[in-house]
């Protein structure tokens, strides 16, 4: 059994209401999959939030352990053990 | 409009002079224009303090129109804490209604026997004296002033920091908004000018095609609505929507960059500044749809605005701090003395450093708190002990660098030609690193914000810890910004607009027959402008580098961890990119080209 701890931010944890879950899934998955699945949980459709026309939106972000997906495999990175991930809605400069 | 002041200070005379629109095509106006002038008419040698230097406001050809963010001004001088060119950017209101009252730039020359402010409005200008207000803070004197008139006005000031020459002292505008970097407001105390008060203007900003500027106006701002960064991400949550991005990726400095993710951003982060309840409502500055400013009020009912990204993080992390309440107290602070609150923090986290290793001694806090990461009190207590300089405050208001180097450890001090480095790890996102080493005004993450790309993945994702692609993209960044900074825009539109969008206003604006070649052409001759400055202000370009923590000790944990900045393998193709010689200045022959010399 693969365990997730997923970490949600900004707009997302102020609409939801909280900042942290976790899954579970019995074989590896991608982020797609991953999406679909917490979003079921949480009752809130990341991948609307997210994706548009099957991509990220500019200034999305999603780690696993720290690494953006863009530099793994994208949305067809494949999460095969325990990881944290961090998933962020188009954000912000400084 | 097409005019502007020269103030002599020490005569007290001041005189009109036409706009030199000679110049405007080949600098365009705010940072760009007026570098050219302290160019060619400041020694680069003097003392910054000295009565020689100039002081620059200026405003750009997009300054008081309705294009997005439209209303920014730029204060250029020699800075006191580099040495070199210093140039601050800011918003709020006072830009646009200085340029409402016709005048697109002020140069402040000489030193004034006593205390004075300069009142505009559009029949009068006139400068005051400033003896009730020498002494007050940014608010205080913000207050006084618009009192004095019967019609709404706009202040840009000093508070104690500048007065007392702090090398870190801002210029504030509207009490909240700061052209904060390099040393503004020192220069603006050294020449006893306390203020300047626009009042009454109602001017609008001439356009040569006003029907296609409107078009591309409204074009600009669908695209900023439309787009998640400026459309949703900045105005919900502001830049401290950043805390927990930069911290998640490994790159957020701890305890002055010491770590590089602090275990407190749950605590500080810009979704507790909602979830505690402290935010109260967005505030945007003149004419921009983004509106990314905080209001906030702390459960005392103390109101104020901010912070940003960048004072959150330098007050907390860097500081070791996790109570957001001390940490949104202590922005309100710089605000009111007129700190550039990056710099005011930085200093404090290397305070602390020099003090836990020994180098800063019990005796030398004068019976303050001890200087320890994690203390709200400190924090606090050291901020306005700096603004006023009393006990080792004093040393505090030279900046984190000279208080380093005060105390025997200059590599303690996380600077770049003596400014304090941004929050963001070099080590961590190596672009950025090669951009602060490179600036022109030392550390600064607003003359190309390579986060941009390397972290949100806008215009186009870059691996953060790639080097061979950085030095192309620092050059093209450095270069729109300059445009961004020379035009009078926030370059918070760069998450939604691209170099063919600031074209396209620039040009209906202006009347300027440019392509985008030239566009940037213009970029390139003003960032050359700048280190042509520094050159011969005797910045060397061994300058070029960054904290040596960061070039050999690797990140000790978190996702970038075994990473160190790998600066040597990006700046010798920086110079190359820019056609500068293998150790870093400009050749004659780009001088040439650039028709700078
Ligand atoms: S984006 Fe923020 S800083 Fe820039 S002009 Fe708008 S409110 Fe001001």
């Amino acid at each position: 059994m693969i365990k997730l701890h997923i970490k949600l931010f900004a707009t997302i944890r102020l609409d939801i209401g909280f900042g942290e879950t976790h899954i579970e899934s019995p074989k590896a998955i991608d982020i797609i999959e991953m999406l679909t699945i917490v979003s079921a949980k949480i009752n809130f459709d990341l991948i609307d939030k997210l994706l548009e026309n099957g991509k990220m939106i500019p200034g999305v972000i999603i780690l696993v352990d720290g690494k953006n997906i863009y530099h793994l495999s994208n949305l067809e990175t494949v999460i095969d053990k325990d990881s944290t991930i961090a998933i962020f809605p188009a954000a912000a400069g400084g | 409009m097409g005019k502007m002041l020269r103030v002599d200070l020490s005569n007290q005379t001041i005189k009109t002079e036409e706009f030199p629109r000679n110049l405007a095509n080949k600098y365009l106006g705010g940072r760009g224009l007026a570098s050219k002038i302290l160019f060619d008419e400041v020694d680069p040698t003097i003392d910054a303090f000295s009565p020689e230097n100039k002081l620059i406001f200026a405003t750009g050809p997009l300054t008081l129109t309705n294009a997005p963010t439209g209303g920014r001004y730029m204060v250029i001088t020699k800075s006191p804490l580099t040495g070199g060119i210093a140039s601050s950017n800011s918003g709020g209101y006072f830009g646009a209604k200085f340029k409402a009252t016709g005048y697109d730039m002020i140069i402040f020359e000489g030193k004034a026997e006593k205390p004075c402010y300069l009142f505009i409005n559009d029949t009068t200008v006139e400068l005051r004296d400033a003896a009730h207000i020498w002494g007050k803070t940014v608010p205080e004197t913000t207050d006084i002033l618009e009192a004095e008139v019967e019609v709404k006005s706009n202040v840009a000031c000093i508070g104690p920091a500048g007065e007392k020459l702090s090398r870190i002292a801002s210029i504030m505008n509207d009490r909240h908004r700061a052209a904060g970097r390099s040393g503004v407001g020192a220069v603006m105390g050294s020449k006893n000018l306390k203020a300047v008060m626009v009042s009454s203007g109602r001017l609008k900003t001439p356009l040569d095609d006003p029907e296609a500027f409107k078009a591309a106006v409204k074009a600009n701002i669908k695209n900023i609505r439309e787009n998640g960064v400026t459309g949703e991400g900045l105005p919900k949550l502001g830049t401290k929507v950043l805390d927990n991005i930069i911290n998640e990726l490994g790159g957020y400095p701890a305890r002055n960059f010491q770590q590089s993710q602090f275990e407190g951003v749950a605590e500080i982060s810009g979704e507790a500044l909602v979830e505690k309840g402290y935010l109260t409502k967005n505030v945007a500055c003149y004419a921009c749809p983004i509106a990314c400013g905080r209001k906030v009020t702390l459960p005392d009912g103390v109101v104020g605005e901010g912070p940003e990204y960048e004072v959150g993080w330098v007050y907390g992390a860097s500081c070791g701090v996790n109570d957001l309440n001390a940490i949104v107290r202590a922005g309100f602070m710089c605000n009111d003395f007129g700190f550039d609150a990056i710099s005011a923090g930085a200093t404090i986290a290397t305070a602390i450093e020099l003090y836990e290793k020994g180098y800063i001694k019990k005796e030398d806090l004068d019976n303050g708190p001890e200087l320890k990461y994690g203390s709200s009190e400190s924090i606090l207590y050291y901020t306005r002990k700096m603004a006023y300089r009393e006990g080792i405050g004093d040393k505090m208001a030279e900046g984190a660098y000279r208080l380093a180097e005060a105390f025997g450890h200059p590599e303690i001090a996380m600077t770049v030609k003596k400014q304090a480095l941004p929050a963001y790890d070099p080590r961590a996102v190596q672009g950025q690193g090669l951009a602060y080493a490179t600036n022109n005004r030392g550390a600064d993450h607003t003359r190309a914000y390579l986060i941009s790309p390397e972290v949100l993945g806008i215009p186009e994702k870059l691996d953060p810890q790639d080097n061979e692609s950085k030095p192309v993209w620092v050059k093209i960044f450095q270069e729109l910004t300059a445009i961004i900074d020379s035009a009078g825009l926030c370059i918070f539109t760069s998450f939604a607009m691209q170099a063919p969008d600031y074209l396209a206003l620039i040009k209906n604006a202006t009347g300027f027959d440019w392509n985008e070649e030239e566009m940037m052409k213009t970029g390139e001759r003003i960032w050359n402008l700048e280190r042509e400055f520094n050159l011969r202000a005797g910045i060397d370009p061994s300058e070029d580098t960054l904290p040596k923590r960061l070039l050999e000790e690797p990140i000790v944990d978190g996702p970038m961890k075994g990473n160190v900045a790998r600066l040597d393998t990006m700046l010798p193709q920086y110079y190359k990119e820019r056609g500068w010689t293998a150790d870093g200045r400009p050749t004659e022959e780009k001088l040439k080209e650039l028709e700078i010399i």
